[in-house]
Parts: structure tokens; C-alpha cells; sequence
């Protein structure tokens, strides 16, 4: 357990982390007892009298621009977000374990002594059948509202923006936007009321009688009436096929005396999209370790399907992660059996369906599939060094080059004809696109994974030159790689993913991130129109569910470029949400035991060769 | 004194031993006598095969430890950094196991073959490498005791042989080139070592690159008989330091290389 008691920026072995530019030590108390935590308060924050508590492995605590004063406990997987402007009279309390997400809006008013719990502290369970009956459930406080002393808010609450809950009172359902509500549990007492924080005595005009004696804030609405559309709690009603169940949310808010929600909200085109089209309601106000619904397969694939795999070195991971779930991963160029495991990924044994090592283009990939099946020839195919020869389209397969021209060829051969077996053999071939630049042969147009004179051969501008392929380039490529495919291979089906994992140098002028940005930005547009316009062409987002905002970064390396393996689950995780893994399959339990191998976790990028010259 | 042990083809030599005694007694003593037999099966030495503790070593199965010592005797039956006895290995050379069909179903057990999946030459010396790593690392201790040895190849394969390896999966041809790519692949690993290595010499070879089956221990067998085993021996002989007394010291004037230079191989 790490206890500190400075607010400052921290970061420890066990991926506990705090991001805070300043130094802040009155009355801070801040304990890491699991892993991978992690506390981010803005930097103009005013906070003092803080105590965060990480019980446990992968909670997030987000505190805006606020005096936030309080005790923060933070359980497993879960997350706590304080927005901005939010003040505090007295110390609160605030609690969201077990996967669970405690979230306020900005420009709240909490008094003192206020509990904000989405768990119980302690498991109550049926005697009979021993089931847990109190699972935490998240809390959803909106923008602008106010929580008076003592109000208590408990798990799987929801108040709209605007409302104010009473002294004392008990929050354990839903409080509309713009309500006054109070008791135990609250009730809706008043709609359509709107507050303000100008004290009454400490602010002139120390007489208020209406409106104009303040200045209205953005948060007068009449009850009902949303910014982004109906609630998740309108829409389970609205979703409902059973009538009474609508009928009993409108008679309970008649029996207040009000209207209706629904009488009062406008109809318009996004009125009936589920929470997954707002970004506040399925990405904003989540812990992004809990953000769902990312992906929805096209097709499935079945156990038998058989899958091949190429692309860029995030490609790897995802080749591994099926194998290891008992997807029928297809190996067309396997090690010898009496090879040894702990050479296979410096072979390129098993790295991908055939030892084709990293594929990054999309040309690339068309040039891959021509030159197996004898549609392209390349004059400059070998390259001779000191020690040995190398495949230009292969420089790096084997740890050391070549020892003679007889031994590459055979090894080409032998390779090719895998790469055949790879496309006329597969029922889904997994790509994942990784880069948009390259370097080709200005003779004959041959582009090469490396650029000659990096890892092989010797650069020549008169032989060699610099390209970034544009949208219509790489989009012509797939288009043309997928029409010789399903010639040859009619039922087999696609799927496309982005690499997250940015440029390790460019040679377009720009700076490297915003070189890294075109470059992802045209392959993912590629890979979305591609998909689009055929029904057997998936697009999984690897690219976004590792890079988007929402996920902080948090997934890369320190280097801030390779992906940890905890974000190799994660975006796997999103992955077999919807394509189950086979688990029974006795080949994932030996492969499970490879994965166990350090070496294993470890992509092989020839692209970070670059880095090595650089 | 030679010491000539190591796994079932030590027994041709052995015998080659018994003939020689006969015919060239003169030369078994210009080395200061030897004695040869085998310690264990072939296959027992691609595990790990002995125990060092201090400075000896000691063969690890009771057999290879029993049988070293009645060939040994009356001098100790373990390696000590202080041996002066000078010794041929039989050890590592043959393929074995590894030579059986099913590890060859889907790959190209030689350089020529087609329509399988070609293993390159680097590729091929990791397999014969990691098959043979506990010889490797025996023979590097050896090295660190600087104690004087070669290591003495198996022989070739004879045609006649090739039913034992279950050819369900690869041609005679891919078997014959199998065995000697293994051998050659060992002999440049042990080379790059500087370890002394005694091939077979090229008279024991037909055209087609088989053992002449009249050195052929018997038919069907990959083992060679006496008249392989005292032609090898002679070569063995001929390359081992002559002593110079009768003191059973060695010749040889190299300096003690040291733990410490070649732990780095292992690392």
C-alpha cells in the first residue's frame, strides 16, 4: 500500500498514477492499495481536505476544476468524476466500488455532510437462494444541482440538471431536471424551478423577490426538457413492451400533481437513439474500463471458421489473443516441430498465418497477394550485405541474414506458397492496417516494408523513393486486393482494424504525431468506406478503443506508443463481446501455456528498427 | 590414456579397439593406452546427462555413471578439473529421435526437397542447436576444465537403414540429407567452439553419400561393425596428443581457459 500525502504528479510500479501539475499538501491523504489506479484532478483545482482511497485494482478519480473537500473511496474497476466548478461546503463522501461509477456534473452545490454512495459498503445476500442482493449500481448527478446538508444519494440514483434535493433527504431513484424534491426517500415536491448561487444575505441586493434581481445561469428549463434528448430512464420506459409498465411511470408522476415527462419533451430525429448515440451518456459520464457497446459484429464466426491473419505489429496481438481463445487460427507456415519455442517470434514463427513479418501498407498487402500468385515480379528482390542476403520484402524473418541465395529462395518459395494457402484457404482474413507511408522501387513500383538502408540493402534516391499513399490510393489498393481475393477465395470474409500504435518516424515533413494522425485518419476512413460497401467486410475498432480520448492514454507505454498488455485485453475484450471465444478447445490451453511466455507479449515491429538508426 | 565413451555407436569403436589391439598395439600405445565402451543410449545424451559438483563432473543415469567407471577403472569414475586422461565423446552426433518421420511431415528435413516448408539454414541450426544443447553445454564445461577431448561423429547412414525411420513422410533421399545436414550443422557448431571433432572419413562413404553397407554393423542396423570402428579409431588416435612419457600426463601445452571465459556461452 503507497500512501501519500502530497497531491502532486506520482506514478509508481504498479501503474498507480496521479496527473497533477502542482503541489498540494494541506490535509491530503491519498492511498494506492491495488494497481493500475489512477487520480487526475484538474490543475487549477482548489482542494484541500482531500482523502481518496484506491481499495483496489483499475479505479479512476477525475476531479475538475473545483474545491472539491471530502473522502473519496474508489473499489474495483470503478470511477468517480467531479466536474468542474462543483463546490463544497462541508466534507462529503463519496463511494462507487465494484464496477461501479459515481458521476457529477459540473457547477454543483453540495453543502455539508452529503453522501454520494452507489454501494452499500457491506454485501447483503438472499438467505434462500444466497444471491447478492444490494450490487452497486452508478449514480448520475447532472449539471447545476443542488444537494442540500445531509442529502443522501444511493446507488442507482439519477438527478437532472438543475434540481435541488432537500435537507436531509434520501436520493435512491430518479429526480427529473429542474425539480425541488425532499424526504425519505425524496419525492418531487416542486417542477420547473430553477436556483442560483447568489447567497441570499452575503449578495446584494439582499432582497431578491424575482428574477431580476439576479443573472439567470444556462440551467432554467422546464421540467422535461433535456439537452441532448430523453434519459436512459425515458428510454427503458419508452423501450418497454409491456404498456402497464409506461402506464405506471406516467400515473406515479400524475400522482404528483405534474404532468408527464413525455408530454412536455420535444419529438425530433434523435429523440429514439439508444445511449450509445450521445457521447455524454455512453462515453462521457463513464468510466471508460466500463464503456460497452463498441463494437457490433457484421457476421459471426463460427468455431470451424478458419482464420488468417496480417498487418501491422498490432496484428500480433490480435493473432495471439484468437489462438489463445480457441478460434481456429490458422498457422499455413508453422515452426518445425522440433524448433525451438523461444526462437518462434524471432523467426516469425507463429506471428502471423505465414512468415510474411509486418505487413503495413495496403499496397503492400495487394503486392503480398500478387507476388504469390506470380502476377508481380520485382527486379530488386535480394539484397546482398556483408553478411549474408536478405529478402527485400522480408529483410528481417530470420534474425541474420541468409547464408546463401539458394537458401532465401527456398525460403521464398516455400513462403510464398504458405501466403497462397493463407488466401485461398481462409474463411475470414483479419487485417489490420498500420501505416500510410513507404518506400518503393521507382523502377518497377515494388514498395518494401523498411526503407532500404535501414534494416537491409542500401539506399539510393535514384532507385528508391519516399510515398504516402492518399485515401484514393489506399482505398484503389483494397479494392483491388479484395476483388483478386474473393476470385480465388469467394466466401471468405474480412475484417478490418486500424492500428493504434502511432509512427515511429516519418518522412512526410510533418511533425511525427501529426504525421501519425493523417496517416491513422486515412486508413481508418479507408477502412470504414471499405466496410460500408460490402456486407462481408467488418471494421473492429482497435484504433479507437485505444487511442480515443476517453481512454487517456492509458493503454500505452510510457513511450506513449506501445500498447500495454492490459489494452490488448481490453480491445480483445470488446472484440469477443460479440464473437465468443471458444474456451473448450484444447488448443487453447496449450496456446495458453505459450502466451505465458514473456517473449510472447512482445510484438515484433521491424518498424521500431528505425528508431534503433535513428 | 584415450578414454573413448559416449552412446551406441561407441560400440563399433570398441570393437575397432579389440582389432587394433591385435593389429597395431604399438599405436594404442602411443597415447598412452585407451579404452572405449558405452555409457548409454543415444537418445539419453540429448537430455541433461551429468552432474557437476565442484570440480568434477559426473554422468547423471546410474548406468552411464557405472559403466564410465569399469571402463575407467581403476582410475575415478567422474571428470575432475585435474584429469589428465585424454578423451573421445561419441556423444551428440547421431540424430536420433529427431530423425523419425512425423517431425517431418509438413517441413523439408533437407535443403533440396520440395513441396514442403523449407527451414532455412540458420533455422535448421537452431533446431539441431536446441536438440543437442546438453552436449553442447557438457562439452562446454569440458572446455572450462581444459580437459583434452574431441568429439567423435556417429557413422554414416547406411541405405539399408532407412526402414527404421518410419519414411511414411519423407523420401530416403530427405532422410539420407537430414542426417548429414544434422551432422554438419553440429560439426560447425562444435567447430565454432574450437572443439576438436573427428568425422567419418570419406572412404566409408558410397557415391549416393550412404554408409558402404560392408561396414554396416548388420543389415537394417544404422550402427557400424569393427572394421568402421578401427578405421575411426586410428583417426581418433592420430589425432589425439601423443605422451611423451609413461606418466599418463598429457601433452598438451594449451593454457587453462577458465570458468569465467566461457560462462559467457551460456549466457
Amino acid at each position: 500500500m503507497t500512501e501519500l500525502t502530497t497531491l502532486e504528479q506520482y506514478s509508481d510500479a504498479d501503474g498507480n498514477s496521479i496527473v497533477f501539475p502542482g503541489s498540494l499538501s494541506t490535509k491530503i491523504n491519498i492511498k494506492f492499495v491495488g494497481k493500475n489506479n489512477k487520480l487526475i484532478v484538474h490543475p487549477k483545482s482548489r482542494i484541500g481536505n482531500l482523502t481518496v482511497l484506491f481499495d483496489c485494482d483499475n479505479g479512476l478519480c477525475e476531479i475538475g476544476q473545483n474545491s472539491y473537500r471530502g473522502t473519496i473511496r474508489i473499489g474495483e474497476k470503478s470511477h468517480v468524476s467531479v466536474g468542474d466548478g462543483v463546490t463544497v461546503i462541508g466534507a462529503c463522501y463519496i463511494s462507487a466500488v465494484e464496477h461501479s461509477a459515481v458521476t457529477i456534473g459540473d457547477d454543483c452545490m453540495l453543502g455539508a455532510q452529503n453522501e454520494i454512495r452507489a454501494d452499500d459498503a457491506h454485501p447483503i445476500f438472499d438467505v434462500a437462494t444466497g444471491e447478492r442482493i444490494n450490487i452497486p449500481k452508478s449514480i448520475r448527478i447532472g449539471n447545476h444541482v443542488w444537494l442540500s446538508t445531509r442529502a443522501i444519494v444511493l446507488g442507482g440514483a439519477e438527478i437532472g440538471d438543475g434540481s435541488i434535493i432537500g435537507h436531509s433527504s434520501l436520493v435512491k431513484g430518479f429526480i427529473p431536471n429542474n425539480c425541488t424534491a425532499a424526504g425519505v426517500p425524496a419525492k418531487v415536491l416542486r417542477r420547473n424551478c430553477a436556483w442560483e448561487r447568489p447567497h441570499l444575505s452575503l449578495t446584494r441586493p439582499h432582497f431578491k423577490p424575482n428574477a431580476d434581481a439576479i443573472s439567470k445561469s444556462q440551467y432554467w428549463r422546464e421540467t422535461g426538457m433535456v439537452s441532448e434528448g430523453p434519459t436512459s430512464v425515458d428510454l427503458a420506459n419508452a423501450k418497454s413492451p409491456n404498456p402497464d409498465k409506461t402506464t405506471t411511470k406516467v400515473k406515479s408522476e400524475k400522482t404528483q400533481g405534474e404532468p408527464a415527462v413525455s408530454t412536455v419533451r420535444s419529438v425530433h430525429p434523435y429523440s429514439s437513439l439508444p445511449d450509445r448515440s450521445f457521447w455524454k451518456r455512453s462515453i462521457g459520464t463513464r468510466n471508460p474500463l466500463n464503456i460497452t457497446d463498441l463494437y457490433r459484429k457484421k457476421f459471426s464466426i463460427s468455431p470451424q471458421d478458419r482464420i488468417v491473419t496480417a498487418g501491422s505489429c498490432f496484428a500480433q496481438h490480435i493473432a495471439r489473443k484468437l489462438r489463445a481463445s480457441g478460434f481456429n487460427f490458422c498457422d499455413y507456415e508453422p515452426a518445425p516441430p522440433l524448433f525451438p519455442k523461444d526462437k518462434h517470434s524471432q523467426y516469425n514463427y507463429g506471428v502471423y498465418s505465414a512468415r510474411y513479418c509486418n505487413i503495413y501498407t495496403i499496397r503492400q498487402l495487394l503486392q503480398t497477394y500478387e507476388r504469390a500468385f506470380g502476377l508481380r515480379e520485382s527486379t530488386d528482390s535480394i539484397w546482398h550485405g556483408e553478411h549474408g542476403f536478405q529478402d527485400a520484402f522480408r529483410p528481417v524473418v530470420e534474425p541474420a541474414p541468409f547464408s546463401t541465395e539458394e537458401d532465401l529462395l527456398h525460403s521464398r518459395r516455400s513462403h510464398l506458397s504458405a501466403v497462397r494457402k493463407v488466401f485461398e484457404n481462409s474463411d475470414l482474413f483479419v487485417f489490420t492496417l498500420g501505416l500510410t507511408e513507404g518506400w518503393v522501387s521507382k523502377e518497377d513500383g515494388s514498395v518494401y516494408p523498411l526503407c532500404p538502408g535501414t534494416v537491409g540493402g542500401q539506399f539510393d534516391k535514384d532507385l528508391y523513393e519516399f510515398i504516402n499513399f492518399g485515401f484514393s490510393e489506399n482505398y484503389s489498393d483494397m479494392m483491388l486486393f479484395i476483388e483478386h481475393l474473393k476470385k480465388r477465395n469467394p466466401s471468405v470474409k474480412i475484417l478490418l482494424t486500424v492500428s493504434p500504435v502511432p509512427l515511429t518516424a516519418t518522412k512526410a515533413d510533418d511533425n511525427v504525431m501529426v504525421a501519425t494522425s493523417y496517416s491513422k485518419s486515412v486508413l481508418r476512413a479507408v477502412a470504414g468506406q471499405v466496410a460500408s460497401e460490402h456486407d462481408f467486410v467488418d471494421y473492429f475498432p482497435s484504433y479507437e478503443i485505444i487511442s480515443a480520448p476517453p481512454m487517456r492514454g492509458m493503454f500505452y507505454e510510457p513511450n506513449m506508443r506501445s500498447v500495454t498488455p492490459a489494452g490488448v485485453d481490453f480491445v480483445m475484450s470488446h472484440f469477443f463481446s460479440e464473437h465468443r471465444p471458444v474456451t473448450t478447445s484444447p488448443l487453447a490451453n496449450v496456446d495458453k501455456q505459450l502466451d505465458s511466455r514473456p517473449e510472447e507479449h512482445d510484438e515484433v515491429c521491424e518498424e521500431m528498427l528505425l528508431d534503433q538508426d535513428l | 590414456m584415450l578414454v573413448v565413451v559416449g552412446d551406441s555407436h561407441t560400440i563399433a569403436l570398441r570393437a575397432g579397439l579389440e582389432k587394433l589391439k591385435v593389429n597395431r598395439p604399438g599405436l594404442l600405445e602411443s597415447v598412452g593406452g585407451v579404452v572405449a565402451g558405452q555409457l548409454d543410449h543415444g537418445y539419453k545424451f540429448m537430455e541433461p546427462f551429468y552432474n557437476l559438483s565442484g570440480n568434477t563432473i559426473e554422468f547423471s543415469s546410474p548406468r552411464a555413471y557405472e559403466f564410465f567407471g569399469k571402463i575407467v577403472e581403476p582410475g575415478p569414475a567422474y571428470i575432475s578439473q585435474k584429469d589428465r586422461r585424454r578423451y573421445a565423446f561419441c556423444i551428440g552426433f547421431h540424430p536420433s529421435g529427431s530423425l523419425l518421420s512425423r517431425n517431418w511431415k509438413d517441413h523439408n528435413a533437407s535443403q533440396n526437397e520440395k513441396g514442403k516448408l523449407h527451414i532455412s539454414d540458420a533455422a535448421f541450426a537452431e533446431v539441431v542447436r536446441n536438440y543437442t544443447k546438453d552436449a553442447i553445454r557438457f562439452f562446454i564445461q569440458l572446455k572450462c576444465f581444459d580437459i583434452s577431448f574431441s568429439v567423435v561423429a556417429c557413422c554414416p547412414l547406411p541405405q539399408s537403414s532407412l526402414p527404421t525411420w518410419e519414411a511414411e513422410f519423407y523420401s530416403g533421399a530427405e532422410i539420407l540429407e537430414y542426417h548429414n545436414r544434422f551432422r554438419d550443422t553440429f560439426a560447425a557448431e562444435l567447430k565454432r567452439l574450437d572443439i576438436k571433432v573427428h568425422l567419418p572419413a570419406r572412404s566409408s562413404y558410397t557415391q549416393e553419400g550412404y554408409m558402404r553397407e560392408e561396414l554396416a554393423n548388420k543389415d537394417g542396423d544404422y550402427h557400424a561393425n569393427g572394421v568402421y570402428g578401427e578405421m575411426m579409431l586410428q583417426q581418433i588416435i592420430a589425432g589425439t596428443p601423443k605422451v611423451k612419457t609413461n606418466t599418463g600426463h598429457s601433452s598438451s601445452s594449451k593454457k587453462p581457459k577458465g570458468l569465467f571465459g566461457w560462462k559467457s556461452l551460456f549466457q
